[in-house]
């Protein structure tokens, strides 16, 4: 389980989720309600990156690291140059999950290329953040 | 002739060598598409060229003249383009010829043999026509280019 860098490309546009914390809601009839927490981490984080109008070569680049993550079971980082692009300090830590959570950045489907214009496309990435059992 | 007046100009219809008659306008205008390049961290927008487009409009006056034997009305000819009349008198006839393109070439005279123009491979979008008192009848014609100007094209040549 090894980091691969995101290629340096900067997204145009960008959504992150911190995930949700596991545990499981029971509610009785009388509408009380026991939470069972089973960890003390956030898990499933979401981020999604979107590279409009890049050109092909810049597509395939983030295709090949789709390839180079998944050919082992490695995980993606990202840095201020590329999927943290334009945020803070203290937005990038939780962008690149590089906080202390434990959680580490897997592609959560192929990215998706659209051909805008000849030797231009627009690339859609959505990542996981998983947190592996030591 | 350093400068170009309504006079200089004139319009070519499907390379016809001869210019179309009563022709009372010709312009084109050519729009180039961006597409965005902006990025997380930018500043300011960037953009890289995307599709180019090409349209034009034409005035011609209903004009019917005759050439030795030959009636000829230019305007008539491009409505034709687009105006394509049922086979049958029965009203509902809804498959019809389909509509022509056509090449406008408009022309310059800048006092050379060859002239300014641009060759548009057209397809006409819309002709409109009305006649009212005091005024000649005329049909206001607007097209698209069907991609770029034709070779041969010297509108864009300095010299």
């Amino acid at each position: 389980m090894a980091a691969v860098a995101f290629p340096n490309l900067k997204p145009s546009s960008r959504s992150y989720t911190p995930g949700t914390y596991p545990q499981t809601e029971f509610q009785a009839q009388n509408g009380a309600k026991t939470i069972v927490r089973y960890g003390n981490r956030r898990v499933d984080s979401k981020l999604q990156l979107s590279f409009a109008n890049i050109a092909d070569a810049d597509a395939a680049s983030i295709l090949s690291n789709y390839e180079a993550v998944n050919a082992d079971w490695d995980y993606v980082t990202f840095t201020d140059n590329d999927g943290a692009a334009g945020a803070d300090a203290s937005l990038a830590s939780y962008l690149r999950e590089s906080g202390g959570s434990g959680l580490k950045w897997r592609y959560d489907g192929p990215p998706q290329v659209d051909s805008v214009y000849p030797g231009l496309s627009t690339v859609s990435c959505s990542f996981i953040g998983v947190l592996d059992a030591s | 002739m350093p400068f170009y007046a309504g006079q200089q100009g004139k319009l070519f219809i499907d390379g016809s060598s001869t210019a179309a008659a009563k022709v009372v306008n010709w312009s084109f205008t050519s729009a180039q598409g961006t597409l965005e390049t902006t990025t997380l961290g930018d500043t300011d927008r960037t953009a890289v060229y995307g599709i180019r487009s090409l349209s034009g409009s034409c005035r011609l006056y209903y004009y019917k003249y005759t050439s030795g034997a030959t009636s000829y009305n230019d305007c008539a000819t491009l409505l034709e383009k687009v105006i394509k009349i049922s086979g049958g008198t029965a009203a509902g006839d809804g498959e019809n010829d389909a509509s022509d393109p056509v090449t406008f070439r408009l022309y310059i005279d800048d006092g050379t043999s060859s002239g300014k123009y641009i060759d548009i491979p057209a397809l006409i979008t819309s002709v409109s026509m009305s006649i009212s008192v005091g005024e000649v009848l005329a049909a206001d014609v607007s097209f698209e280019s069907n991609g770029a100007p034709l070779s041969g094209t010297n509108i864009t040549q300095a010299s």
